[in-house]
């Protein structure tokens, strides 16, 4: 047994090199203090472009909300904030000229992720004159919580939630408890999470942690390769990857925006979700307690608040048409497109777009999969809203 | 929980140290809670039918041994054989029947099952089924530690993915358990490392590039569908026997041999060698309790096609409820039967042509044989038969694509995959392969212990680098689990 625990130490060094490498590069910024993200990590290097003001080419994995927070610190004025989920991420500066524009939409679309970016700028000093914010019927916004915070959110999400006097006792909508994790990295660790209570010492011991490392080590350490990961402007249009701009906006990749409505219909036919799915993305009602908190704080600090509604792609509105046709339910888009309606109706904010796309102006060529829009088209969601109707 | 966890990890290093600090005849204890335990963290209440499952076949095999009349024999099997094959068809199959009745019916008049399909209920089912047989056949002695028998069908190295073993095997090796020994742990634990390079490099890697592909088969060139049926072949290879690996590895750790499950599959030269040579503790339990019941092959030509037909649709049906699982099996039972009358055919152009029994003649029956069993995993990977068909029908037909498969691939990798993906797998590939026919001459693992220790460290070393940097830790679950 001594012999084998002897052997068995021989990897010790192998385990040590990765612990350190993971402690070291540390990519989501675990354990480093949030003030020293310029230092090193992948977020560095993309915080860099954007304070210089160059597009950056996402190569990688990054925590977007320790970009976004850099970025609102180099930031002189605010008055456009938009919230919201990856759909969000096209609306850019060019259609917001009056004043100083910054994208807070995250990737996962989660309504706390909104709460927290709005949170980080009002603790700046900033109180922006409007803020947009962006809905999906798809999403889930207002729908049952399903991903957990990440803990180095939960501090954020706590002085918001006491600011706007809501009590941070365990959700009976949120079958995790009172956490959340941006959706990116939740992916990543699936392994892990029944490890939480290590969090995020876990992260030290673990290869796929190791092997993000690993990658931004070959991205921000290695000047030749570095150089080949940047882009400059004029070539944003080739680009294979996603396109961060200055303004936190995004331009989807090359790949995303060859899709056309075929292929995106073919492609998403066999991964449709069934009703169930659906189901979770219905109005809950303690997140509608806090989205109405929300939204009233932002109306007596004297915000303007506007909401857009984002369709899906005219098949997969169908899809769920079909799920719903002949019961007496409304199907979730639609009744959360009815609530969100006699909500803002009852305080006079002005909505944009809908849940439905025949009552938008957008067509299927405008998306580049079944929920998001072209950075080209997705200004068409600003045009003055008809009387739109819930179905 | 699975094998490739950091859960795992920790699960298994502390149930390996306990079970070497404790004494033997409480051993069995501990790997009975460790088993339940591991199954309890995937579904808790699903340990319930496990333990049924258990006590059924424990209290039957206890009354088969006081009896000897055969009719009251025959009368105490069926209730286990009822509750078995019950279980199995009300959470495997009930939803295939449903399906296919209100297809038939061309509306709703069943409602699917409620329930998730147990973990593993095909292999521990199949486990205490042979048991039964085994004592009705009077081939076992009934066992009469409830304790022990109940740590025979839950042991968790192979309790939800095999390899399926037979009461003979196992049992008596739950009852005394041998001493610690250095070469037999290091050399499990070296099984289990080269199990989870299988499944976390090969497998895993290997799935980003099929599953997107057989999501949206329509939308792919012929030769892009047939490179990602070859990857599939490996793929579920890896996947599979990657388990087997790590379950006969951890189970040698903790003193207990389990059986042999693959032997270089890809290395045959024909369907027949192929099935002694893949998922082996399944072809010979089909063999056994199936197979020969049936007559096996002393009976007329006609009859033996038939019992082979029977055993392969039953295999087939075994592994999914669903017609694309019964026409795969069938499919292999169709050409080991032109396989049987056709063997004096070739055997005799090869002859004429003056291959015979040459190297090349092996690899031509090698490379056919993989063909063959490539065409079949198209049914097994497929959504649909429809979707088969298409599959099959595009790779046949859609030759221009051929022609290109320089922009293919280069499409292929730009899509799914990246450069580095491609270089990788063909590493991988190699390794794997290398490996396989190092097996087939020697003991690799046995000539590596005898190596110089830089040389077998180097090794080490390499193996567990590979893991580190190449490794797909994003938690893709094993196939078989599905089964």
């Amino acid at each position: 047994m001594r012999r084998l625990l002897f052997k068995l130490s021989l990897f010790c060094p192998l385990v040590v090199a990765m612990v350190w490498v993971n402690w070291t590069v540390d990519p989501a910024r675990l354990f480093v203090p949030r003030t020293s993200v310029l230092s090193a990590g992948y977020e560095g290097a993309i915080v860099e472009d954007l304070f210089a003001g160059r597009p950056h080419e996402v190569s990688g994995e990054y925590d977007q909300r320790v970009v976004f927070e850099e970025v609102l610190r180099n930031q002189q004025r605010l008055d456009v904030l938009l919230l919201g989920s990856s759909v969000a991420k096209p609306f850019h500066s060019g259609l917001f000229p009056d004043g100083s524009f910054l994208n807070g939409a995250n990737h996962g679309g989660e309504l706390e992720e909104a709460v927290c970016a709005y949170e980080l700028a009002w603790e700046r000093g900033f109180r922006p004159k409007r803020v947009v914010i962006q809905f999906q019927g798809w999403g889930r916004m207002l729908g049952v919580r399903t991903n957990a915070v990440d803990p180095n959110s939960e501090a954020v999400l706590g002085r918001a939630l006491r600011r706007l006097g809501i009590p941070l006792q365990s959700d009976p909508d949120d079958p995790l408890g009172n956490h959340f994790w941006p959706i990116e990295q939740a992916a990543e660790f699936k392994l892990e999470q029944d490890w939480r209570w290590l969090h995020p010492y876990d992260k030290l011991i673990s290869p796929r942690y190791f092997q993000m490392s690993i990658g931004v080590l070959m991205r921000t350490e290695w000047p030749a390769i570095q150089s080949g990961a940047r882009i400059v402007p004029e070539t944003v249009p080739e680009n294979q990857r996603n396109v961060l701009y200055p303004d936190c906006s995004v331009q989807w990749s090359q790949y995303m925006r060859s899709a056309t409505p075929d292929s995106i219909r073919h492609f998403h036919a066999a991964i449709f979700p069934g009703v169930a799915k659906l189901e979770q993305t219905r109005p809950a009602e303690s997140r509608c307690r806090l989205f109405e908190t929300f939204v009233l704080e932002m109306l007596n600090s004297g915000t303007q608040v506007d909401l857009v509604l984002s369709p899906p792609i005219s098949w997969l509105a169908q899809q769920v048409d079909s799920q719903y046709a002949g019961t007496s339910k409304l199907s979730p888009a639609a009744e959360t497109e009815r609530y969100l309606r006699t909500f803002t109706k009852s305080h006079q904010l002005k909505v944009f777009g809908s849940f439905e796309p025949g009552n938008t102006d957008l067509t299927d060529s405008d998306f580049v999969d079944i929920l998001h829009i072209r950075r080209e088209s997705i200004g068409r969601l600003l045009q003055p809203s008809r009387e739109r109707v819930a179905r | 929980m699975q094998f490739d966890s950091f859960h795992f990890l920790i699960f298994f290093s502390v149930v390996a140290a306990v079970f070497w600090s404790i004494p033997d005849r409480v051993r069995w204890v501990l790997l009975l809670a460790a088993s339940y335990y591991f199954y309890m963290c995937w579904k808790a209440p699903y340990a319930l039918l496990l333990l049924a499952s258990t006590v059924i076949d424990f209290s039957v095999g206890l009354l088969l041994g006081r009896v000897s009349d055969p009719r009251i024999r025959r009368r105490l099997i069926v209730p286990s054989l009822a509750a078995n094959l019950g279980f199995l068809f009300y959470f495997k199959y009930y939803d295939f029947t449903v399906r296919t009745v209100n297809q038939i019916a061309d509306s709703a008049i069943l409602a699917p099952m409620p329930f998730l399909l147990p973990a593993g209920i095909s292999f521990y089912t199949f486990q205490t089924l042979s048991y039964t047989l085994d004592v009705y056949w009077k081939e076992q002695e009934p066992e009469r530690h409830f304790g022990r028998f109940a740590t025979f069908v839950a042991f968790f190295p192979h309790l939800v993915a095999g390899p399926i073993m037979r009461a003979g095997t196992l049992i008596p090796q739950l009852r005394t358990f041998p001493p610690f020994e250095y070469g037999r742990v290091t050399d499990g634990l070296k099984l289990a490392g080269w199990g989870l390079f299988k499944k976390v490099v090969i497998a895993d890697r290997l799935a980003r590039l099929v599953d997107p592909v057989f999501a949206y088969p329509a939308g792919h060139s012929g030769c892009v569908l047939a490179l990602a049926t070859v990857a599939f072949g490996y793929q579920i290879y890896c996947d599979f026997s990657g388990y087997s690996d790590i379950a006969i590895g951890i189970s040698q750790v903790l003193g207990v041999n389990l059986v042999q499950n693959f032997r270089a599959p890809y290395h045959s030269r024909s369907l027949r060698e192929f099935w002694t040579r893949w998922h082996i503790s399944l072809s010979t339990w089909f063999r056994d309790y199936v197979y020969i019941p049936l007559g096996g092959n002393r009976v007329s030509a006609f009859r033996w096609c038939v019992n082979i037909l029977i055993v392969f649709g039953l295999s087939g049906l075994w592994h999914g409820a669903n017609w694309t699982f019964a026409i795969w099996g069938l499919y292999h039972g169709v050409l080991l039967i032109l396989g049987r009358f056709s063997t004096r055919f070739f055997d005799a152009l090869y002859r004429g042509v003056g291959l015979a029994r040459s190297r090349v003649a092996s690899m031509i029956d090698v490379a056919s044989t993989f063909v063959i069993v490539s065409v079949g995993w198209v049914f097994f990977r497929s959504g649909n038969l429809t979707e088969s068909v298409a599959v099959l029908r595009t790779i046949a037909t859609d030759l221009h694509s051929y022609s290109i498969i320089d922009s293919e691939i280069s499409r292929l990798l730009r899509t799914y995959w990246s450069p580095a993906d491609g270089a990788i797998i063909l590493v991988a590939l190699a390794i794997l392969e290398i490996g396989d026919s190092l097996q087939e001459r020697l003991r690799v693992r046995s000539w590596l212990s005898e190596r110089p220790a830089v040389l077998r460290w180097a090794a080490y070393y390499a193996l567990a680098c590979m893991l580190l940097f190449w490794g797909q830790f994003n938690g893709t679950p094993f196939i078989y689990f599905q089964f």
